[in-house]
């Protein structure tokens, strides 16, 4: 291990495919056309000095370091902004050159501070590295003037701005610009006076700056450093592994001094974040040594007495006698789980592999039932794969793009930098939402339509647009014909055809102009390459799968499938969601999305093994709850969730956690489960354990350990040791063998493993003799359904019941921010609680004016399921009749709010639409008051474990 | 039991609603027949065709009910 870093080429490779012949301090290279004379001689091994050029952004050509001669052109050009021609000769050093540079470097330094042995850059700086590389050895300018007195901006909880140390070399205001697509820093000022600025002469914390670390990442200087390189000195070696936060799944250095994470860096050969990167991954990665930590396992008979710390042999015991006492007091099928879509892939295919053979039920679920459910039902249905069917690269070639109830800029950050860049480079945008996110306006970005949709309306908005691009004759014949069932086709234009669904008679529901919905349905059928990208705003809600199957639908029509720069895209929310569900943690299906009852499958897993399966489908989450309050669900093992905040109507799954007799829970925190549990086993969070993520391109990433784990194993380890007390032995060694079994029972794995995944340094499934390297596009030649033809469902609106009233005249919605992953139980133990420390109420000014409301003022909000009080903020990015939340802080209760109504096909939860009031209040409300007690009592019994 | 049996009614009827845009009625009964034997745990399959069975399938709608009728085990 070392803490070598990538080769810094200066700037970016170019795409060309032509090739140009040149030669370089005599020696010949071959190199792309349009590739920049810095490039060239990199790869060859020739270092020009450089300041204000690095890889990750256009050269600029400002800092003059990078002069070289070219035989027969005049003066000395930058090498880093010059192209290579044919027949160039370009010579890189001589005594010229070196007069030159030493020039420029003197200027540079005669106004930086000379603190070297003392910076906290020491060992990683630029500016003193090219200060050796071309000789400097005496400043002979006195200024008169400096900015050495210039003072640090320490707003930000992850990096300090020291103006005092920057050279203006622009890069942290390119980087901005280019890679994270924010604009937040300019340079203020002209000449001696040029300044790095965020916003207008704002600190870093209240400018726009989103803390992406793009700029920190550039910085060639101290100017922009990262806390814990100031605190702790340079790390001394890295491992590349993977992002825990989102499924965007980026790739990190994990940059460490010893065991201790000093930094996560962006792997600029990361391909699902090519070395971009979030506020999240980037700094928030101090929860996992949070002294909240709960490293030893513990017990108690009942929620109401104090915890005892037990050894790892007692507890695991304990819990398996318990499931075994119930189950012969009421019957097999009394017990389930939930695996974890934060945890890897192996330890989601263990824990699902436990309760399905060692169990002996189906009665497995996962978090992706309240959130994407819908996507692996609408998806597997239609397109035949329970998946998004392209890479994230390819939006590089959408022509149009279509985000449709997904917040990318806050929820998958660097995918909607990617996307906004795209944006720039001039692709058309139809928003769909009720909501102005980011993206409906951003810098140099501006939305073509933003259709502004009523909440709950999703069915009748992809009905509009099918019904334009069959009535207005821009169904894509030829592919359908080659590529679709034709029966179900047919069907499905004739559907659509009734001029029910038509933009102008649709308008009442939806509340779109027909005009804006016929043109942005003509812009989607005829633009180009049309992609559309969906998230929780598509499938939390009662038709959540029939919008998914009228996305697919309308995709196929149109042709927008099967080749790069269209598509369907979910956006999925959670690290390893899609491998969680790929892993076979749906009840009524085993890894690999093949249904329990199909007898090829059933035999295969039942002789790999070696046990009795199930063919009856097990429960869902909201079933295995309500089996609960009925008496016949008294067991359950939760791996790395949260149900009792992250579900809806929190207050029936509180009740049913309550009656069940033994709650196992394995997690890194006390969480809110965990206060119902009467066992706790510790979890090791994504630093302490290898293994693999997939991401929502299905790309399976490496995840590696990098540190020892605080309570002495991995997840893995855990579900284990459970299954073999009781009974159900597992002898793995490494995750890699659990890969290897995956591998061999999976028909879209069977060419994964942990040796290719290094090789490749990730791969995207279906990765088999078909594909040895994997599938970055699926559906090129035939959609995965038995006969290879997609399929066409007919998607008819129907309201939901979840209807407003003069009781409840408002429309509740709920998101994310940037700040905050889902339940927030990482994040709010970080700095990110500088930015978002609480949840609040998005209201507009008129339904605030209407009910006396000012901004800052406590509310109550009240629907049919419960009632909770947030603060209020006033603002026009919601429409009037809807309000909006996050559900990042458990005291917010958001989930007491929403219902149990839920999608037809999955039961994923109807989120995204609940009837409610909001009135002025002076007081939380009593659920609040309820779970202030509840968890004081429950942080005092825990805090009585040690001495217990 | 698995459920009480106004979520399971609830939830066979909002299948059907989806099935039901098929003009086929024989398709659509198909339809949600096979979504609900695919999908639900066998004590929440027991619980509705009792309820067809026994108490005449009260709050199921006219598709729901030949549906159910066709469940087998």
């Amino acid at each position: 291990m070392s803490i070598d870093k990538d080769k810094d080429y200066g700037t970016p490779a170019s795409s060309a495919t032509e090739m140009v012949n040149l030669e370089i301090d005599g020696f010949k290279v071959t190199v792309p056309a349009g590739t920049s004379v810095m490039r060239a001689a990199a790869s060859i091994g020739i270092d020009i000095p450089k300041l204000c050029a690095t890889d990750s952004i256009e050269p600029f050509g400002s800092c003059r370091l990078c002069v070289v001669q070219i035989e027969g052109g005049r003066g000395l050009p930058a090498s880093c902004t010059t192209p290579v021609f044919e027949g160039m000769k370009a010579v890189t050093q001589n005594q010229k050159l070196a007069d030159v540079r030493r020039g420029v470097m003197e200027l540079y330094i005669s106004d930086h501070p000379l603190d070297c042995l003392t910076c906290a850059a020491n060992g990683d700086c630029e500016l003193q590295d090219m200060a050796g590389a071309v000789g400097l050895r005496e400043v002979r300018y006195k200024p008169v003037e400096t900015h050495l007195g210039a003072t640090k901006d320490t707003s930000n909880p992850y990096f300090t701005f020291d103006p005092s140390k920057c050279i203006v070399c622009q890069r942290c205001v390119r980087a901005c610009e280019e890679t994270q697509g924010t604009f937040a820093l300019t340079i203020d000022g002209r000449g001696f006076d040029s300044k790095v600025s965020p916003g207008q002469n704002q600190d870093f914390l209240s400018s726009e700056c989103v803390s992406c670390g793009a700029c920190v990442q550039a910085c060639p200087t101290a100017t922009l450093i990262e806390n814990n390189v100031i605190e702790n000195g340079q790390p001394e070696h890295a491992i590349v592994t993977t992002c825990a936060y989102c499924g965007v799944g980026c790739s990190f250095r994990a940059e460490m001094k010893g065991e201790q994470v000093i930094r996560m860096v962006p792997d600029k050969n990361g391909q699902a974040n090519h070395g971009h990167s979030c506020v999240k991954g980037r700094f928030a990665f101090g929860y996992a040594t949070h002294k909240d930590r709960i490293t030893k396992p513990m017990i108690r008979a009942s929620i109401q007495d104090a915890w005892k710390e037990v050894s790892w042999e007692e507890a695991i015991n304990h819990a398996a006698s318990e499931m075994k006492r119930i189950q012969a007091k009421y019957g097999k099928d009394s017990i389930g789980g939930a695996t974890s879509s934060r945890c890897t892939n192996e330890e989601a295919y263990l824990v699902q592999k436990l309760i399905r053979a060692g169990f002996g039920n189906n009665n497995v679920d996962t978090c992706a039932r309240v959130c994407h459910s819908p996507t692996g039902y609408g998806l597997k249905q239609t397109l035949g794969e329970s998946s998004g069917t392209q890479n994230f690269d390819s939006i590089m070639k959408a022509d149009v793009i279509v985000v449709m109830g997904v917040n990318p800029t806050d929820g998958h950050p660097v995918f909607g930098s990617m996307m906004k860049k795209r944006l720039r480079q001039g692709a058309k945008l139809i928003v769909i939402d009720p909501r102005d996110i980011d993206l409906v306006k951003t810098p140099h970005v501006q939305a073509n339509y933003h259709l502004k949709l009523r909440p709950s309306t999703n069915v009748a908005v992809v009905n509009a647009f099918a019904h334009v691009v069959v009535t207005e004759g821009f169904v894509n014949e030829e592919f359908v014909n080659a590529r679709c069932d034709m029966t179900s086709f047919n069907k499905w234009r004739t559907f659509v055809s009734d001029e029910r669904h038509s933009p102008e008679n649709t308008e009442s529901i939806t509340g779109v102009p027909a005009a804006d919905m016929r043109a942005a349905a003509r812009l989607y059928a005829t633009g180009g390459n049309a992609a559309f990208h969906y998230g929780l705003g598509v499938t939390e809600h009662s038709q959540g799968s029939t919008t998914v199957i009228g996305i697919a639908n309308l995709a196929m029509a149109t042709g927008n499938i099967g080749r790069d720069g269209v598509g369907v895209n979910p956006l999925r929310g959670q690290n390893n969601v899609q491998g969680s569900c790929d892993m076979g943690s749906f009840p009524h299906e085993l890894p690999g999305y093949r249904h329990v009852a199909d007898p090829a499958t059933h035999d295969l897993f039942e002789k790999a093994w070696n046990a009795t399966l199930s063919t009856n489908p097990g429960l869902r989450l909201p079933n295995m709850f309500n089996a609960a309050l009925e008496g016949t669900y008294m067991g359950m093992y939760i791996e790395g969730e949260d149900i009792a905040q992250s579900d809806p109507n929190i207050t029936h799954v509180h009740a049913a956690l309550r009656a069940m007799e033994c709650v196992i829970v394995q997690d890194i925190f006390l969480n809110e489960t965990a206060k119902f549990a009467h066992v706790f086993l510790p979890g090791a969070s994504f630093l302490e354990k290898t293994g693999t993520f997939t991401n929502a391109e299905r790309r399976i990433s490496p995840v590696r350990k990098v540190m020892t784990p605080l309570a002495g194993y991995a997840d893995w380890e855990v579900t284990q040791m459970l299954s073999n007390a009781l009974g159900y032995p597992m002898n793995y060694s490494d995750p890699s063998e659990i890969m290897d079994e995956i591998a061999s029972l999976m028909p879209t794995f069977t060419g994964v493993s942990y040796a290719k995944i290094d090789e490749l340094g990730s791969i995207q499934w279906p990765c088999n003799n078909d594909a040895p390297e994997g599938t970055p596009v699926m559906h090129t030649q035939e959609f995965l359904r038995d006969g290879g033809k997609g399929l066409f469902m007919l998607t008819e609106y129907v309201p939901t019941i979840e209807k407003i009233t003069p009781m409840y005249p408002l429309i509740l919605t709920t998101g994310r921010i940037l700040a905050h992953y889902n339940v927030g139980a990482q994040t709010r133990r970080t700095g990110n609680v500088a930015w978002n420390p609480e949840d609040l109420l998005e209201i507009h000014p008129h339904d605030a004016e209407d009910r006396g409301i000012n901004d800052g003022d406590w509310v109550g909000i009240k629907s049919r399921a419960g009632e909770t009080v947030l603060h209020a903020v006033i603002t026009d990015r919601v429409q009037p009749g809807v309000v909006y939340t996050t559900f990042h802080f458990p005291e917010s209760g958001a989930n007491v709010i929403t219902t149990d109504n839920s999608d037809w096909a999955t039961n994923c939860p109807e989120y995204k639409v609940t009837a409610v009031q909001v009135t002025k209040v002076n007081q939380h409300s009593e659920w609040q008051e309820g779970y202030r007690a509840f968890t004081e009592n429950q942080l005092d019994l825990l805090a009585q474990a040690a001495n217990v | 039991m698995s459920s009480n049996i106004d979520t399971l009614i609830k939830m066979a009827n909002d299948i059907s609603d989806f099935f039901n845009a098929d003009p086929d009625k024989t398709l659509a009964a198909e339809g949600v027949r096979n979504h609900i034997s695919r999908n639900w745990e066998l004590r929440m399959r027991q619980m509705i065709v009792e309820h067809l069975n026994n108490h005449g399938g009260e709050g199921l709608s006219i598709l729901a009910k030949s549906a159910i009728g066709q469940l087998t085990f």
